[in-house]
């Protein structure tokens, strides 16, 4: 059974990029484009067999950011031992501290590599 | 007097050593940087030339000197292991087993010419004169230089499952750097199950980490915990030597058990308050499970002695002996069981009671002593290294020799006896089988063969596999050449099977060129009569282009079978438990006689053959309408037929007795074996009776 990951990102060509390349890995894709709408997708996939093993969200989103969306996933029983992964970039360094605190496994910093992202996502799902 | 014995306990250490050094060197080509595998080849040819001296046999010890200087060039590394100095080297060994043998077979003579060009050689591999004496060198061994060890401690929060990473990824991570050589966890933080916390963490781990990559490279692993964690990396690349730490030697247990992780430093200090043995009182606590105590002090003491393992060695006549008593052991055993058959009924309980205590106790016993003739195959397998390598050299055969299962125990006495057949059959494979690389090119094969020898265990049997990916037999070729030799009869109607196995009959032989190594007369029919005289089959399934699979099935042991007795006329036979499926009494409209096949019964859905027991060994039976007696169904290579006995007596061990010795072979038994009370039964060879009976 192929493992699935969330994917949160409000550009669509960050998303298709990394939906792609996770899917040439072997991923199924789950996707939304902002937290509001991750939650509504996590909620349509909460049983045990169709939610994701992993979640990667951008932090600057509308209707809900990242670190909101985060705090709101450890919430939930059934979700809180999901993975997250954050994207970041170099002028907001101090976001990888705040989506940490929010209970993010890692961060991943823009731009990276097809390399860099499957390297990183398979340090939490395999 | 003294010096005789002297030489001859020289002579068998040397035999002994070179028969090793023989196989460490083939394993050597594979694995030229294996740095243990360099010591220990050393090791032995040190020892060799040490005894040597020692009594006196100073021709080979200055011979050896030379090979083991070559040796220890390659320990320092001045100069590479390749192919050829693989090969001075086992000449080396040939020449000084030549020398060794000569010193007690006279007509052994020890090649002068080749040992000169063999110390000519090694010269020219000298990249000086190293005539310092190897004793007093301090043995300085590097480990891989371009390798490290690390040592990682990841000592882990409580809240470390909160964030949804899974530790295992994390050391998986780590393991593709390098390779791990050990790990351990630390379990003291684990509270009593009543405070126990299912999402917490409570473990630790350390483990050492041989790898080419950086320190930094073994950070990024760690690179989203590292913050909240203690993680710490340490270089201990010194403490190494080949993948053992040799600083443990020195070391007390408890500060083994600390360094390793397994335990903290304040956890030996309450328990030694304690005063008793440490490992007891923290097995005690549970602070430690008793295995992670048992490796740390197990691999301490392998540390000491430098993986030399402790063996006694046994005089062969001795382990015979004691099999022999366990025999009779077993022959008395039954007897008495019989004996309190006819005795009064209370007297009888308790007896029997008391005799399935001893049963249980006996077979222990037995299997115990049995253990002590199990050897692993390995040994054997290996040594045919040495011949696929030589074979394939002469022929210009590219061949891969794979080793499968080296770890199967199997009877010191069957692995001799089948160490010519499989000799046998490797050199056919390479002879007839395994094409040149230019045929198997045009053929559209890899140009490297592969040969793979294989040996598991399968329903209470060992199973050895001889196979081949080369050209496989060729079944009209087969059956012209049986045809011309008269095995059998232009319009003899044969399944596959039945022509791969003509090359077993006796006076076959399909070689149109005779090689140096196969060919000599000695056939197929000879391997297959030796596996048959250890109750043994052999089966040959083969494909025209694709290669071919000599499968050998041996009984584990020799000894004793837990067999079924039963009766024909006044006749007791044992068949062996592990063939038998079921018994059963067929009503008579359950037996048939059809054409093609014979008489058969119908068993549910299926038709099986009768075999007449009496019949086939020429008896007088007692029951010969098959709904009056009984019919035992056996199975042997998934064929099942049905075997028609008069009655069945019960379960017995049977001590088998070889029959060769007092009577010629007959075919469909497999032995004697003598009964508790002292009558001999015959034991039914179930493949061969199902043979004779579907045929």
């Amino acid at each position: 059974m192929s493992k699935r990951v969330l994917i949160l990102d409000d550009s669509r060509t960050i998303r298709t990029s990394v939906k792609y390349t996770l899917q040439k890995s072997g991923y199924e894709i789950l996707l939304a484009e902002n937290g509001v709408e991750g939650l509504e997708v996590l909620k349509e996939n909460s049983g045990i067999n169709d939610r994701p093993q992993m979640i990667i969200t951008d932090i600057n989103m509308p209707k809900m950011n990242g670190i909101e969306f985060i705090k709101e996933v450890k919430k939930d029983r059934q979700f809180k031992f999901i993975p997250i992964l954050v994207l970041t970039t170099e002028s907001q360094a101090e976001m990888k501290n705040k989506g940490k605190e929010a209970g993010a496994a890692g961060w991943l910093v823009k731009p990276f590599s097809p390399e860099q992202l499957t390297g990183v996502v398979k340090r939490f799902v395999r | 007097m003294v010096e005789e014995n002297l030489q001859q306990i020289f002579i068998e250490e040397a035999t002994d050593l070179l028969k090793d050094l023989e196989n460490s060197l083939i394993e050597l080509e594979d694995r030229p940087t294996d740095f243990e595998l360099v010591n220990q080849i050393f090791r032995a040819m040190h020892t060799i030339k040490g005894s040597a001296a020692l009594t006196g046999m100073t021709e080979i010890s200055d011979f050896v000197h030379h090979a083991e200087d070559l040796l220890d060039q390659i320990r320092h590394e001045t100069i590479d292991v390749n192919p050829d100095i693989i090969d001075i080297l086992l000449k080396s060994t040939d020449v000084i087993k030549a020398m060794v043998n000569s010193l007690y077979d006279s007509s052994i003579i020890v090649p002068k010419r080749r040992k000169e060009e063999l110390i000519e050689s090694i010269n020219f591999f000298k990249v000086e004169d190293n005539s310092k004496d190897l004793e007093t060198q301090k043995k300085e061994v590097p480990t891989d230089e371009k390798e490290k060890v690390f040592k990682v401690k990841l000592d882990l929060n409580e809240s470390f499952f909160s964030t949804g990473t899974d530790p295992i990824l994390l050391i998986e991570d780590l393991a593709e750097l390098g390779r791990i050589l050990d790990i351990n966890i630390n379990l003291t933080r684990i509270p009593e199950l009543f405070e126990l916390k299912a999402e917490n963490c409570y473990l630790k781990w350390q483990l050492i980490l041989r790898t080419k990559e950086t320190e930094e490279k073994i950070h990024e692993v760690f690179l989203f915990v590292e913050s909240d964690n203690h993680i710490s990396i340490e270089e201990v690349t010194e403490d190494f030597e080949g993948d053992f730490d040799k600083t443990l030697a020195d070391k007390l247990t408890g500060e083994i058990l600390v360094e390793r992780g397994i335990l903290d430093a304040k956890d030996i200090r309450e328990s030694l308050e304690t005063q008793n043995k440490l490992g007891d009182i923290l097995e005690n606590q549970g602070k430690v499970a008793k295995e992670q105590i048992e490796k740390v002090v197990e691999e301490q003491s392998q540390s000491r002695k430098i993986q030399e393992k402790s063996k006694i060695k046994v005089d062969a006549d001795k382990l015979e002996n004691l099999i022999n008593s366990m025999a009779d052991l077993v022959i008395s055993q039954a007897r008495l069981r019989e004996l309190t058959i006819n005795t009064h009924e209370k007297v009888s309980m308790e007896l029997s009671n008391a005799l399935d205590e001893m049963d249980t106790k006996i077979r222990s016993l037995q299997e115990d002593i049995m253990s002590t003739r199990m050897i692993p195959v390995g040994n054997t397998f290996i040594r045919y290294k040495r011949l696929v390598r030589d074979l394939s050299q002469e022929q210009n055969k590219d061949v891969n020799f794979i080793l499968k299962g080296k770890e199967t125990e199997l009877d010191k006495t069957v692995i001799e006896k089948i160490a010519d057949p499989l000799k046998h059959m490797i050199r056919n494979a390479i002879d007839h089988g395994i094409e040149t690389p230019e045929v198997r090119v045009k053929a559209g094969k890899n140009p490297e063969a592969r040969l793979e020898l294989n040996a598991y265990h399968k329903e209470g049997k060992v199973i050895i596999e001889v196979s081949d990916d080369g050209s496989g037999l060729d079944q009209e070729k087969i059956l012209n050449k049986a045809i011309e030799n008269g095995i059998v009869q232009p319009e003899d109607e044969l399944s596959e099977s039945a022509i791969y196995n003509l090359i077993m009959a006796p006076g076959f032989s399909t070689k149109e060129v005779v090689t140096e190594t196969s060919g000599r007369g000695v056939g197929m029919d000879v391997v297959k009569n030796n596996i048959e005289n250890l109750r043994g089959s052999i089966n040959i399934m083969s494909k025209k282009g694709k290669g071919t699979t000599f499968r050998l099935k041996l009984p584990l042991t020799l000894a004793i079978i837990d067999g079924m007795k039963v009766k024909v006329g006044k006749e007791y036979f044992i068949i062996p438990l592990n063939s038998i499926m079921e018994f059963i009494r067929p009503k008579p409209e359950d037996f048939k006689t059809v054409e093609s096949k014979g008489e058969v019964i119908q068993i549910r859905e299926n038709y099986l053959s009768l075999a007449r027991l009496y019949k086939i060994l020429d008896l007088e039976p007692n029951v010969i309408d098959p709904s009056k007696g009984l019919v035992v169904v056996v199975q042997e290579d998934n064929k099942q037929i049905c075997i028609l006995v008069d009655e069945i007596i019960g379960q017995q061990q049977a001590v088998i007795k070889s029959l060769e010795d007092n009577y010629t072979y007959v075919e469909g038994m497999a032995g004697a074996a003598i009964l508790g009370d002292g009558n001999v039964a015959m034991i039914l060879d179930i493949a061969t009776i199902i043979r004779m009976s579907i045929k």
